[in-house]
């Protein structure tokens, strides 16, 4: 070779580049112990697997998709969150077990829910916005069984929040507060749920007739609870013990009064019940408002009032919209006008006209959004003041407008699979891959001969790589692997094979120049890198760009080639590149027969053609 | 490794095996251009004439997985019995075989009741429960949207790509790899649309995943390229054109290579996603993949690197360059050219641009290494020293 001048100090680097190569082992095993040592921590100390996703186990998946008439722009992050979160207590309360929702690009949300029972009826129903109705409050009274959670909760750091709790919420509610009704339940029924043996045997068993919820509770809390006009005395308070144990769906079934009086049904199993629940028009219904801070020094303390409600004589579609103003007298404050149309404007006038000076409930879902007090006969246009802040004050309008969800949602689609198909899918996504993998060896064992066993060790400390890490990301981020997820695995083999083709076809290159083995790898590592590092970023960049920005199937396509792309880095650093550095110093690459990188002709010495120019 | 025209040539199999093969590929460009010019218009008119055929998502609607292992029931009685109920039956397939035998039936959008009702007809006349019945069920706008998040995607990643390339090698190898890539894309959706298969969403997947992969072969190509031509401008052996061609003969192999070994997978997909399920993600997703991998490494070869050549050499320097390469082969005197201008007041000014190539040459880190100039250049450039006709404009 041609020794040119100024070679001298590359050279010595070339020999510091005769690296051990035990570093680079050790650091592929930590890798891979922590990789799968956190899997089992993960998964329980049992053998990790990866979540499914509803493709492959069986389940139902739903599209919802944001859509608002006349315009294309998109709902904002947080409306979009809002109506998530919306979603999401609705599908809980349909009863499913561990549904998924989650907010896909930025205006679609997906719930996915596994297995196969599944109510698809409701479940279609999440999305649609609750329609509103306005009740005339009959009577309110606040709960405070959340408060004392929240207090007892406290109670070791600080015992002061205490004073200003019994304070606030008494101050408005206009019937007894019920304050020691509703503490003594919440440990009775904790004692009675522990020791008692034949009260409530079969809680999880929920009924559904109202005469099976009578039956459930006991002959003698249903007759007290029947007989009550008003809040229970002390006496039968502890009778009505029973109703604390139903569920929200049998609560549901309760008459009104009977919801509304008895303390140990809680506003948190009230805003539980089924969605609708308090939706038909014409009938009496309880209801609570929406947590409100207890005290103004800490808001995580809150109680919520129980309201009994009149049937609505005005429901959501007599308004005709709603908007943000100021207070004409105070322009700090922000109110809220309604307007209806001019049957609802009817309505609303002789319901005002009615009930002048009481509170008209707003009610959507399950809950009152606000109880504003009837100042004044008004018709086709209703003015809403309070200490609203803008933010209070747009939420109002907006579930005015669209009802609770913040916007409207269409359904785009359904898809239910069925455990069947699933496994059905599952196997042949495996099937696939491991074709994928044979093939590509075979092929590698063919063309690269004894390297072959290289790229298939490759291969393989790729899968042992990603496999606990799919399942990690599965056990913490609720990464779910799917069919199309599967699909770019599979399809990624093939680019990670190729930063090994690079990588061989270089040495090959380095060796027909006339250099042994051990001099030809760590050169050709320097060229090969940089060529497969080029090649990744770009990979990388079409991935997350792809993550980002596409909907549906792609998203699941792209992660799997990214998280195949940045393993495919890992391997070829940790592994195909000590190992080939390690075998170039036995005589083995040497022999053509086995290596499969030699050229048989032996080669004329390069450096003088090209030197003459 | 001799120069060329020596004794034995060895077969067009070990020359590509040692990557010593000398095909035309840069000065025969203008039939690889037309060729694709042809095959793209051809293609072109076929989507427009013949137009793609949408899949329930693009087209909206319901499609019913139906287990039938049971072969005493029919595709038609199913259809018959969606039809009955009400539905609009799209089309029918049968997938898998034996006990993995099901049917899938398309039809048009039913609201949530008539879907029910459609579900319990199809059930009864299979004889399975309605449980065993997967259904899909797609708006009309879905795949509309999925296919404008795909388009937004699309450019974003063109965008990225572009400057991504045009940092790490220069701006033309940007502008050719992009054409390269819609090339590719074009291609694919054309033949899509030729063969007839159904458009889904899982088809946008595999159209978006052709995107990395073409450009990844393209970048690989493009890495030899620039290697080959670093040093070219200090020497006066051979033209950029040349330079290149060099470049793709003795990647070529690679390209070869990556190209089987990426294929065998898709084939692993496409035969066990048509073999064994019949429809849907893993099908639509290798067809597109199998036809977008191959054309995207034709595209790297003869399309992306002659167009860098071709974006080259409209450049000063360039010019200049193979006008001295032409003048130096003249002189020697093996083959006369022509017109040959003489221009030797230019000289001065090159020594300036060439320091400029040196310049940004320089992150090469194996010219830190070892054998700094000639040799470099010389791992490829001995081969093909001989003198080339190469047409100048």
């Amino acid at each position: 070779m041609a020794s040119v001048t100024g070679a001298d100090r590359p050279r010595k680097k070339i020999q510091r580049k005769r690296v051990p190569v035990a570093p680079y082992f050790v650091g592929l095993i930590l890798v891979l112990a922590l990789l799968w040592v956190a899997a089992l921590a993960g998964s329980g100390w049992k053998f990790p697997t990866p979540k499914l996703g509803l493709d492959l186990q069986g389940g139902l998946s739903m599209t919802l998709s944001a859509y608002q008439q006349g315009s294309d722009e998109p709902p904002s992050p947080e409306t979009m969150e809002q109506a998530r979160q919306i979603i999401e207590n609705r599908v809980n309360s349909t009863g499913v077990s561990e549904p998924e929702v989650f907010i896909e690009g930025n205006e679609n949300i997906v719930v996915n829910v596994a297995g196969n029972d599944i109510d698809e009826e409701a479940l279609r129903d999440v999305g649609a916005p609750a329609e509103l109705r306005f009740r005339i409050v009959t009577n309110s009274v606040a709960d405070t069984s959340a408060l004392e959670e929240q207090l007892a909760e406290q109670e070791t750091p600080s015992e002061e929040p205490t004073e200003g709790t019994s304070e606030t919420p008494t101050a408005d509610a206009s019937e007894t507060p019920a304050e020691d009704a509703s503490e003594t339940p919440s440990e009775e029924a904790a004692e009675e749920t522990s020791e008692g043996s034949g009260q409530a045997p079969t809680t999880d068993d929920v009924v559904t007739t109202l005469d099976e919820v009578w039956a459930k509770v006991g002959p003698d809390a249903a007759a007290a609870a029947q007989a009550l006009t008003a809040a229970p005395d002390e006496a039968t308070g502890a009778l009505l013990e029973p109703f604390a144990a139903l569920a929200p769906e049998e609560v549901a079934l309760l008459p009104a009064t009977v919801q509304f009086y008895i303390p140990q049904i809680t506003c948190e199993t009230l805003d539980s019940r089924p969605p609708g629940s308090v939706q038909q028009a014409d009938i009496e219904v309880a209801a609570c408002s929406a947590p409100e801070a207890a005290s103004t020094d800490d808001s995580s303390l809150t109680f919520q009032y129980k309201y009994l409600l009149q049937p609505a004589t005005v429901i959501g579609s007599d308004v005709t919209s709603a908007d943000v103003g100021t207070d004409q007298a105070n322009l700090n404050q922000f109110v809220v006008n309604v307007q209806f149309s001019a049957e609802g404007a009817e309505k609303w006038s002789a319901l005002t006209t009615e009930n002048l000076q009481s509170q008209v409930a707003i009610v959507l879902d399950n809950e009152v959004v606000s109880a504003p007090t009837i100042q004044e006969v008004s018709t086709n246009s209703t003015q809403i003041s309070g200490d609203f802040t803008a933010a209070e004050a747009n939420q109002l309008a907006d579930q005015l407008n669209f009802g609770s969800l913040p916007t409207n949602f269409v359904v785009e689609t359904v898809n239910e699979v069925t455990a069947t198909l699933g496994v059905d899918q599952l196997e042949a996504g495996m099937l696939a891959m491991l074709f994928g993998l044979i093939l590509v060896f075979l092929y590698c064992m063919v063309y690269y001969r004894l390297m072959g066993f290289v790229v298939l060790g490759s291969l393989l400390v790729a899968t042992a790589v990603l496999y606990p890490t799919v399942a990690l990301l599965g056990s913490q981020i609720g990464l779910t692997l799917t069919l199309a997820g599967i699909a770019g695995f599979v399809v990624s083999i093939g680019i990670m094979a190729d930063s090994f083709v690079v990588y061989f076809e270089r040495i090959k290159e380095e060796m027909a120049g006339g250099r042994s083995a051990r001099s030809a790898v760590p050169r050709a590592w320097v060229r090969a890198r940089r060529t497969i590092l080029s090649a990744a970023a770009v990979s990388m960049i079409s991935a997350i760009v792809l993550y980002i920005l596409a909907i549906g199937p792609v998203r699941a396509f792209a992660f799997a080639l990214g998280l195949s792309t940045l393993v495919d880095m890992l391997v070829v650093f940790l592994f195909t590149h000590p190992i080939a550095e390690y075998l170039s110093r036995g005589n083995l690459l040497n022999k053509a027969s086995l290596s499969g990188l030699h050229t048989k002709t032996a080669p004329a010495a390069t450096g003088e053609a090209a030197a003459k120019g | 490794m001799s120069t060329k025209q020596t004794e034995k040539r060895p077969g067009i199999l070990s020359q590509l095996y040692r990557g010593e093969t000398e095909l035309q590929f840069v000065p025969n460009r203008k039939k690889f251009y037309i060729a694709s010019a042809v095959v793209l218009g051809a293609l072109v008119v076929v989507m427009l004439v013949k137009g793609f055929v949408l899949g329930i998502d693009f087209a909206g609607g319901v499609q019913y997985t139906v287990p039938a292992a049971d072969t005493s029931v029919s595709l038609q009685d199913v259809e018959d019995a969606a039809e009955e109920a009400g539905a609009e039956v799209g089309s029918g397939q049968i997938a898998g075989s034996g006990d993995g035998r099901s049917f899938v039936v398309r039809v048009g959008e039913l609201d949530a009741d008539e879907q029910q009702t459609v579900r319990a007809a199809v059930a009864e006349s299979a004889g399975i429960g309605t449980d065993s019945i997967s259904v899909s069920e797609v708006s009309a706008t879905w795949g509309a949207s999925v296919s404008r998040q795909a388009l937004v995607a699309l450019v974003v990643f063109m965008v990225l790509v572009s400057i991504f390339i045009w940092i790490r090698f220069e701006r033309r190898m940007a502008a050719a790899a992009i054409a390269a890539l819609l090339h590719d894309l074009v291609l694919t959706a054309g033949i899509y649309a030729l063969v007839g298969f159904e458009v889904t969403p899982s088809t946008i997947v595999g159209m978006l995943t052709i995107l990395g992969y073409s450009l990844y072969d393209t970048v690989v190509v493009f890495d030899k390229v620039q290697e080959n031509t670093a040093q070219l401008l200090q020497t006066r052996s051979k033209t950029f054109a040349e330079g290149v061609n060099d470049a793709i003969n003795q990647t070529l192999m690679r390209s070869i290579n990556t190209t089987i070994i990426g294929v065998l997978p898709v084939a692993a997909l496409l035969f066990v996603g048509v073999g064994l399920l019949g429809v849907g993600t893993l099908r639509d997703i290798a067809l597109v993949l199998f036809v977008g991998m191959i054309v995207g490494t034709y595209s790297s070869i003869c399309l992306a690197s002659p167009w860098v050549v071709d974006m080259a050499e409209r450049s000063a320097v360039y010019k200049r360059h193979n006008q001295k390469i032409a003048n130096k082969r003249a002189g020697i005197g093996s083959e006369g050219e022509d017109e040959k201008p003489a221009r030797k007041p230019a000289e001065a000014q090159d020594e300036d641009d060439d320091r400029l190539v040196l310049a940004k040459s320089d992150e090469l880190p194996l010219e830190l290494l070892e054998e700094p100039e000639k040799a470099a250049s010389g791992s490829g450039g001995a081969r093909s020293g001989g003198a080339k006709k190469r047409k100048r404009r």
